[in-house]
């Protein structure tokens, strides 16, 4: 059954009422850097993969501590790494060798103008749910500008952090995801396993 | 569009790919299952993932001794960590086969019966794990490992499960991440060969 991938993105109103929920949808794509990081796993060696610059760096650096390699928690404020979410303004369609998102949306904190203020990733253990091994990870987005932002593409960006390499391992492309003034997406993706 | 309506929509998978191969001393092949999709990742694949991704804790899972143990530890180099390349005579991770049937659970944390490694009475000579390189093929990205099994112990062996476990090596702590039962019992007849097959697979 392989491990699948899901997402959901729910927009919540100032207020915190729900406006806005996809549901849980079946994701496209693992991109070609995650089965390069099994790899480096499996080898234990160094292991080099496309970033989201183009370059290949280093995706695994064997004699690090693990804490500093593959990290997907991103703090408050960080749009580097963890969940993303962009505008996909180029209209890059999914793609095995995707490597970074067409069009990501920066943090800011004051309200830029087609900015988002990035929230700490949070994430919840594996556990049996319903009949599945469920791992689920979120991000919210507020939009605190003056202007609606609309969601095309997500995705997961994992941190070498002791060589600050930044690395996509899945991307989407979403149906259009209207965040209002003063609204906050969350996307949520869950990785499920099934006996 | 409805809950269920997007449940049937192609979801993107990491897929593990699993062919299992019996082969004479001399190469020829005497059965092959072709590839098939594995069933079953079990829980100590994400919970490794979820050690990886988070980094704030160390993680405990299910070992093979059924103990909770370490399956990540913040602050041991990244290699110690899920080692699967075991060579020759290690039985103690890689991928691993056995001759117990019962079914498939979520929180399987061992084979039900593992061959060990040896030349005796239901006992098989383990090979080294042989890890391929990430490439794109025929659209997916894959990457192939394997495992060759070589019956020296005088009479047929019937492999019935096989499963793939990895190890952290700070003790050494050893979880399982993925176990098949065959769809048909694999006999391995004296002097020949299996070689199990897990393909690790994505598809945009």
């Amino acid at each position: 059954m392989g491990m699948k991938a899901y997402r959901r993105i729910l927009v919540h109103n100032a207020r915190g009422e729900l406006v806005r929920d996809s549901g849980l949808v079946p994701c496209n794509s693992y991109v070609r850097q995650f089965l390069d990081l099994v790899e480096a796993f499996f080898k234990r060696v160094d292991k080099t993969a496309k970033d989201v610059d183009g370059n290949p760096t280093i995706i695994y650096d064997a004699d690090q501590n693990a804490n500093l390699n593959g990290v997907v928690h991103a703090g408050v404020g960080v749009d580097a790494f963890g969940i993303v979410v962009g505008t996909n303004a180029g209209i890059t369609p999914e793609d095995n060798a995707n490597y970074k998102l067409d069009t990501k949306i920066l943090h800011s904190g004051t309200g830029e103008a087609g900015r988002m203020n990035y929230q700490q990733g949070t994430f919840v253990a594996p556990q049996v749910i319903a009949g599945n091994v469920d791992f689920s990870m979120s991000r919210a987005f507020i939009n605190e500008t003056s202007a609606g932002i609309t969601i095309k593409e997500i995705g997961i960006i994992c941190k070498n952090i002791a060589n600050t390499k930044y690395h996509l391992l899945l991307r989407d492309v979403v149906s259009d995801t209207l965040v209002g003034v003063g609204e906050t997406a969350t996307v949520v993706y869950t990785l499920r396993t099934t006996a | 569009m409805k809950e269920k309506e997007r449940e049937k929509e192609r979801a993107s998978v990491v897929k593990a790919m699993l062919r299992v191969v019996v082969t004479s001393p001399d190469g020829k092949v005497l059965s092959d299952t072709g590839e098939k999709e594995s069933k079953s990742y079990v829980i100590q694949f994400l919970e490794f993932f979820y050690g990886l991704f988070y980094a704030t804790v160390n993680v405990n899972a299910t070992a093979t001794d059924g103990a909770e143990r370490n399956i990540y530890t913040l602050t041991a180099m990244l290699n110690l960590h899920f080692i699967y390349n075991y060579g020759v005579g290690q039985d103690i991770g890689g991928i691993q086969v056995g001759t117990g049937d019962t079914p498939v659970t979520n929180d399987d944390w061992k084979l039900a019966t593992k061959i060990a490694h040896g030349s005796g009475a239901q006992q098989l000579m383990y090979g080294a794990m042989v890890i391929g390189t990430v490439a794109i093929v025929a659209g997916n990205v894959d990457l192939e490992t394997k495992r060759t099994f070589t019956n020296s112990s005088g009479a047929t062996i019937t492999v019935k499960e096989c499963g793939a476990v990895v190890v952290l090596n700070v003790s050494p702590q050893c979880h399982m991440i993925i176990r098949d039962v065959l769809g048909t019992p694999v006999p391995v007849p004296h002097n020949c060969s299996v070689t199990i097959y897990y393909t690790f697979r994505t598809t945009v």
